[in-house]
């Protein structure tokens, strides 16, 4: 009899033990999974803010060297080299990142230089990204474009003033994707006959700059030909180079 | 008789982890979410700062200048108070470029090492690795 209820204490015990065991890995594995995945998640998404970022970056450098004198030819080497580059260097499974450049005019090989005669400059670069992380049992298929684009406008007016002698004003705005953007350098040119000059301090060239993309530039000088030919050229602060000219309105 | 009080403990049995799975369960739902873990922590506060100086091309122009010191400066504002780091800058082809220790001292028991693939907005567009060891510091 005395055994019996042994026994009995003995199963209760150990069927405790056993569900602690069973409830206590069950929730471990379960907890564990949880991480994982969150951790998953902030991978995915940090590498893909990493890559667009590195993305607008290449697009950026690669519009600075063709706006600098580079070939169009170089923007699609160096999103190829990127590609290619991004491919091999994700941590937890495998990365693919294809492009294409944009053709439809104004661009051309994804590039759009078009510095005009009528006081509007633009240099721009677009090109569309499909990014593939192929992860175990996650994939994730994202598609984004970037588009750079520097703007430049340009107006003038001259005043005419005793003999040949001209005062000349000349505002401009610069824009990085619309919105207004700082120049890193700017040179105003003025037309005199074929020549092009640049105004000095002998001109009384004076320069203002409101601090938000719009720059007001005053000179005077001897300018035979009617009316007065202006052209800015201007480096931002991405070093994306772009100019424009102008035919100045007598007041 | 002896059956029925086999029955009766069977059952107190049962009724007994029922309560504890019960209790756990319950305890578990309400209780705050805890950090999992310090990796995840550090891993993402790592990747954010990361991000953050690249986002206007200021990681690749710190390391296209060479600027050691103004990068390690940037990185000890973003990390939070109490991370150590080390930071290592691989160019395209893999090869060390950092001939200097860029970091303040990695000194952890857990070490988590994350790497952000970068490009540069120059106009020679260099790509760098950027390999960030991080641990908390004790």
């Amino acid at each position: 009899m005395r055994k019996k209820s042994c026994s009995g204490q003995v199963l209760l015990v150990g069927v405790l033990v056993i569900a602690l065991l069973l409830l206590s890995t069950e929730l471990y594995v379960y907890d564990l999974g949880k991480a994982l995945d969150e951790g998953k998640q902030n991978s995915f998404s940090d590498f893909i803010l990493a890559l667009e970022a590195g993305s607008e970056h290449v697009v950026v450098g690669s519009l600075a060297n063709v706006s600098q004198g580079g070939t169009n030819q170089i923007f699609r080497n160096n999103l190829e080299r990127w590609s290619s580059f991004v491919g091999s260097r994700y941590q937890f499974g495998k990365c693919i990142l294809n492009f294409t450049i944009r053709e439809i005019s104004p661009y051309s090989s994804g590039i759009w230089i078009s510095w005009g005669t009528n006081g509007l400059g633009v240099s721009g670069a677009y090109a569309n990204f499909t990014l593939q992380l192929l992860d175990r049992g996650a994939d994730v298929d994202l598609k984004y474009a970037i588009n750079i684009t520097t703007t430049l406008l340009i107006q003038g007016t001259y005043k005419g003033m005793q003999g040949s002698s001209k005062q000349v004003n000349v505002t401009c705005n610069l824009l990085n994707e619309g919105n207004p953007a700082l120049a890193e350098n700017l040179m105003l040119y003025y037309k005199n006959l074929d020549d092009w000059l640049t105004p000095g301090p002998q001109n009384n060239y004076t320069v203002i700059d409101y601090g938000n993309g719009t720059y007001f530039m005053s000179f005077v000088a001897d300018i035979s030909s009617s009316p007065v030919e202006v052209s800015v050229h201007v480096l931002d602060q991405r070093q994306i180079y772009v100019q424009a000219n102008a035919t100045c309105t007598e007041i | 008789m002896f059956n029925k009080k086999g029955q009766i403990r069977m059952l107190e049995a049962f009724l007994a982890v029922l309560v504890i799975f019960s209790t756990s369960i319950i305890s578990i739902t309400f209780s705050p979410s805890r950090n999992f873990n310090d990796e995840k922590l550090l891993s993402t506060s790592g990747m954010q700062a990361l991000i953050e100086l690249d986002s206007d091309g200021t990681l690749g122009r710190l390391v296209d200048e060479r600027n050691w010191t103004a990068l390690s400066e940037s990185l000890k504002i973003l990390l939070p108070v109490g991370v150590s780091y080390n930071l290592t800058v691989y160019d395209d082809a893999m090869y060390q470029i950092n001939n200097s220790t860029v970091g303040n001292g990695l000194r952890g028991q857990k070490v988590v090492s994350i790497e952000y693939p970068c490009a540069s907005q120059s106009t020679e567009c260099y790509f760098y690795l950027v390999r960030l060891q991080l641990a908390f510091t004790e």
